[in-house]
């Protein structure tokens, strides 16, 4: 495939979801007193939000597709570049697709919980930084180096090198995960007492 | 806002994580597997060297000045230190492992235009994954010997053989005799700090079927008796004031290029076994004679003044040995890649440039001015610096495959090295190429277990934070009721 095609599904992409990750942090925003006035807007910027990063994510699929249509998977796993790519692409679909999943099974009252409003506003701006990462990345303009990738290497991420950590690290991470995960689930108290009536904003 | 402990855990695990992988992000290949060779990998930060490189020319010769800085210039090679009543020999590792016993060295490869891809790929084009120490495991001896009468496998260019990827195809005698007529080799020039510079020669060597001298003797030669299990010759004391060197000042790097480092059959006599021989006496393992033929056309000098080699080769335009060397024209333009053997190695373990274009008297990369009397004036011409590599274990038969080189299309379009690649991501790709299945395995994990961790955080802080997060409602709502009831409706 010409690797054109990839370039412009790419650029597809970055636009919705920059819109999309723009929409979200708003969002975010709203709920500080200086944007108070502007929520008139939240219904809007949350279909705006949901629209454009179901786009970009579903486009980001198809970027990934084209990516491997322009080299087969073997070059493409032994070039430390590309196997950056893959996995900052993944992370990028990961990271949106969260987005999505939660954003749909908790609805528009995920903007009302101040930290739910604040993690799927992360999630997007993760999701944001691993779009750039994964596009500085040998990226270039119209064949000249774009630079982004040194500005990647100057924040201290090693670009010319895979990305990949030790078995213990992992080992750390799998720890950690399952942990997170039994601190949740052991949880027992109650929304009521989680949730005192004073910490309440807004009149009922 | 007064979060409970859990969450306040779970977002401490999240920030632990990331400070974890964030502290590997620049360290790569350094905090992977070992090298398959059991050998001492560079650090990132001695990837790369820079190389400069001056020429000039006059009716009859043409001289190239180059420089370059070492941490621990090596004037050594291999010795014979008597240990124990016996001649026992150091030296002759390539990998560096055996520091300080492998001599520096400067070679370039040489090309008229003759190998089609050598302006863009240069000493890439040289090597395969079956040239000795590219692999774990080198062709045997006796294999290649039997199928193609080479003892190892070396440099070889790509037409010497029917399928490139594969070296028991190498053609008969009378194609290859044609090849080589038809200008099909490299000059590659050899410059040695230990075997011949000494005396004042550079090595003449060129690639074809195999890295092959040029006609006539080398300046070295063993110095060793077989049978009688000792050195031929040792060092004159009456001329050196030594019968032989000292192992711990050799290892100390003690000598100097005005001592006596090296044995020649101007500073030797016949070995004298009856020497009161003491422990740790070191007789170089190489003697050195004048080169003959075709073999003795480079000359040489070299200094060394604070770590930094100056090394001027010299050598005529014509040498009238067409088959061996390229022949230099004024005007001509020429490609030349250079590489640098630094740190006691040999073999594959080396700094290697993509080639420069020399022109003589010619615009180019490396532009040799004409020069009248004795020699040219270094300090009146500008130097090129060329930044040279670790080449690492990358061979031709891979970079021109699809199947294994993303870039292999742009190679079959002669594309420049330049259009995908820069030196100093080479050299970590380089790097990379000997651990490749390894990393690829450790970084499909990695991005597995990241991905998994990702989505188990996801699954640990939204519970806590739907039960704790500070609900809006009223008029602090940021998504109104109706709105929300709009959607309901919808769904």
């Amino acid at each position: 495939m010409n690797p054109a095609f990839h370039s412009i599904v790419v650029h597809v992409l970055t636009g919705t979801l920059v819109f999309g990750t723009f929409a979200a942090v708003a969002l975010f925003a709203l709920r500080f007193s200086v944007f108070a006035r502007f929520r008139y807007l939240a219904p809007a910027a949350d279909q705006a939000a949901l629209f454009a990063i179901w786009i970009g994510t579903v486009v980001s699929l198809a970027g990934m597709a084209t990516g491997f249509a322009i080299h087969s998977l073997e070059p493409s796993l032994n070039s430390p570049v590309i196997r950056n790519k893959i996995s900052s692409g993944i992370l990028l679909i990961v990271t949106y697709g969260l987005f999505l999943f939660l954003r749909h099974r908790i609805g528009p009252r995920i903007w009302n919980n101040d930290l739910m409003a604040g993690f799927a506003a992360f999630l997007t701006v993760a999701g944001m930084h691993w779009n750039i990462v994964v596009n500085s990345i040998g990226g270039d303009v119209a064949g000249v180096p774009s630079g982004y990738e040194s500005l990647v290497r100057l924040s201290g991420v090693e670009t010319r090198f895979t990305y990949y950590l030790p078995t213990w690290t992992l080992l750390v991470i799998a720890g950690i995960a399952v942990a997170t995960l039994v601190l949740a689930y052991t949880d027992r108290g109650s929304k009521d007492d989680a949730q005192p009536e004073e910490a309440r904003v807004g009149e009922p | 806002m007064n979060l409970p402990v859990r969450l306040v855990g779970v977002i401490a695990g999240a920030l632990i994580v990331t400070a974890l992988s964030l502290v590997f992000a620049s360290q790569g290949v350094r905090n992977g597997p070992t090298g398959p060779f059991g050998t001492v990998q560079p650090e990132p930060d001695e990837l790369l060297l820079d190389l400069e490189v001056q020429a000039a020319y006059d009716d009859d010769e043409i001289v190239f000045q180059f420089g370059w800085d070492s941490d621990a210039p090596s004037l050594y090679h291999d010795y014979l230190v008597y240990e124990g009543g016996e001649w026992v020999q150091y030296g002759g590792d390539s990998d560096g492992s055996q520091f300080p016993l492998n001599e520096d060295r400067i070679t370039f490869l040489l090309d008229d235009g003759s190998i089609d891809g050598f302006e863009h790929y240069g000493g890439f084009m040289t090597i395969y994954s079956f040239t000795r120490y590219m692999s774990p495991e080198d062709v045997e001896e006796e294999e290649s010997e039997a199928a193609i009468g080479q003892e190892d496998l070396r440099k070889m260019l790509p037409d010497t053989m029917q399928d490139p990827s594969d070296w028991r195809t190498l053609r008969g005698e009378d194609e290859l005799a044609d090849l080589r007529q038809a200008g099909y080799f490299l000059d590659l020039w050899h410059w040695r700090s230990h075997r011949s510079n000494p005396i004042g020669w550079s090595d003449d060597q060129f690639v074809f079927d195999r890295r092959r001298s040029d006609d006539g003797e080398g300046a070295a030669s063993t110095n060793f008796d077989d049978e009688l299990e000792q050195p031929e010759w040792m060092f004159d004391p009456d001329l050196t004031g030594q019968h032989a060197m000292s192992w711990d000042r050799i290892q100390s790097l003690d000598y100097t290029m005005d001592d006596p480092y090296f044995l020649s059959e101007r500073n030797s006599v016949p070995f004298d076994p009856d020497h009161d021989w003491q422990e740790g006496d070191a007789i170089p393992r190489r003697f050195l004679s004048e080169p003959e033929g075709s073999r003795a056309a480079i000359f040489s000098q070299a200094t060394i003044d604070n770590g930094r080699w100056t090394v001027e080769l010299r050598r005529a335009l014509d040498t009238g040995y067409p088959e061996d060397d390229k022949i230099l024209e004024e005007f001509g333009r020429y490609d030349l890649a250079p590489a640098v053997h630094a740190g006691a190695t040999g073999g594959r373990w080396h700094y290697v440039g993509m080639p420069v274009t020399l022109g003589l008297g010619r615009d180019a990369d490396v532009e040799a001015v004409r020069f009248s009397g004795d020699g040219p004036d270094w300090s009146a011409i500008e130097p090129t610096t060329v930044e040279l590599f670790y080449p690492g274990v990358i061979g031709w038969d891979y970079i021109s495959n699809r199947e294994s080189h993303a870039g292999a299309g742009a190679i079959e379009t002669n594309d420049s090295f330049y259009d995908a690649h820069t030196e100093d991501k080479m050299a970590f790709y380089a790097l990379e190429s000997e651990f490749r299945e390894d990393i690829i395995s450790q970084w499909l994990l990695t991005t597995v277990v990241w991905t998994l961790f990702i989505l188990a955080i996801t699954g640990a802080f939204v519970p806590l934070a739907v039960r704790y997060g500070r609900q809006r409602t009223g008029s602090g709502t940021i998504v109104r009721e109706d709105a929300l009831r709009a959607e309901e409706r919808d769904a």
